[in-house]
């Protein structure tokens, strides 16, 4: 089950709001490489891992992806916070405040609604962990998007910290598929 | 704020070296050096929650450092810019 | 033991019974497989550090 830390991952404090920057981030919030995406990928796949360490892995990574959808969310909050609708209006950016005002909703950055099609869940686990590399992989090159979009430390450091997370968890993701494939091997000759 | 927002870096940072070495950890289970190391953050972060939570409020439900009052609902919350 | 080039995985829980151990690179890679290579450990930045940077292990910063 899970418990919640009365805090965030990494220190969000950004202090110049940016809606055009908030719609661009919007993306790893219900976006196709975003953190809402990577969790319930990560969450629902742990089902089918076959040996302990793989199921601690899927388990782990998908809850820090929670912990990270959290970040994005801070992040978008509060580059709206304090913005007019004429400044929306003037910056061409009101089509969600249309439909959601300021809040943070689950779309991508053009207000696409998350959808469960961005993810598969697989009895196969070499199926399964392969699409999680490719997952990694696509979330770093998002953030390499967005970091040359921001100009704001207070709004970079968050987005590196993210990126490096994804570099690590696609490391674990290549050592859980190292184990089920030795797993897979072993198990042929029993 | 400043005494309260330096504490909280420190919690996050000793924290996040158990996030880290947990999903290492994960992968390589009988590693003693990453044990070691993760029993070291273990100890300072439990210090400075401790410290922490006794005079700004609970960062868990596991906490109840006022049995008075329900302190869990005080604001700042995560997401807000003062916290 | 974590030997030079190898990782030891348990078969059952607590770190008991039969030991597999898991090389670095497979020393016989199969065609039609992916292989990344396990990491061993290496060094560990401070935890400010490994907060700003992302990580703890300053060999995994990218």
């Amino acid at each position: 089950m899970w418990f919640y830390e009365k805090r965030t991952e990494y220190p969000v404090r950004i202090k110049r709001p940016d809606p055009r920057m908030a719609m661009n981030i919007l993306t790893q919030y219900g976006g196709p490489n975003g953190e809402l995406a990577a969790s319930l990928r990560y969450l629902s796949q742990r089902f089918s891992m076959p040996t302990k360490e793989t199921k601690a892995i899927l388990n782990d990574i998908g809850t820090e992806e929670l912990a990270h959808l959290e970040i994005i969310g801070t992040m978008v909050h509060q580059l709206m916070d304090g913005v007019s609708p004429e400044e929306l209006k003037k910056l061409h950016v009101d089509t969600l405040y249309a439909v959601h005002g300021k809040a943070v909703y689950p779309s991508d950055s053009n207000g696409i609604p998350f959808t469960a099609a961005y993810i598969e869940s697989m009895q196969d686990p070499i199926a399964n962990l392969n699409e999680d590399l490719a997952a990694e992989e696509k979330a770093r090159a998002t953030y390499d998007y967005l970091i040359r979009l921001a100009d704001d430390p207070d709004v970079i450091d968050p987005l590196k910290f993210l990126r490096e997370r994804e570099v690590v968890h696609y490391q674990r993701f290549g050592e859980a598929l190292r184990l089920v494939q030795e797993e897979m091997s072993r198990k042929k000759y029993y | 704020m400043d005494e309260r927002n330096t504490l909280l870096e420190q919690i996050m940072a000793y924290e996040f070296v158990l996030i880290d070495l947990q999903l290492y950890l994960d992968t390589h289970p009988a590693d003693k050096n990453a044990l070691r190391d993760y029993k070291m953050a273990l100890d300072h972060s439990e210090n400075l929650r401790r410290q922490y939570q006794a005079k700004y409020g609970p960062l868990s439900i596991r906490s109840l450092p006022d049995p008075n009052c329900w302190q869990w609902v005080n604001d700042p919350w995560p997401w807000n810019k003062e916290a | 033991m974590d030997n030079l080039n190898l990782v030891t995985i348990y078969t059952e829980n607590n770190c008991k019974g039969e030991a597999i151990v898991i090389p670095v690179m497979p020393i016989r890679p199969q065609l039609a497989r992916a292989y990344i290579p396990y990491q061993l450990y290496g060094k560990i930045l401070s935890p400010q550090e490994a907060l700003k940077k992302g990580t703890v292990f300053s060999e995994l910063v990218r």
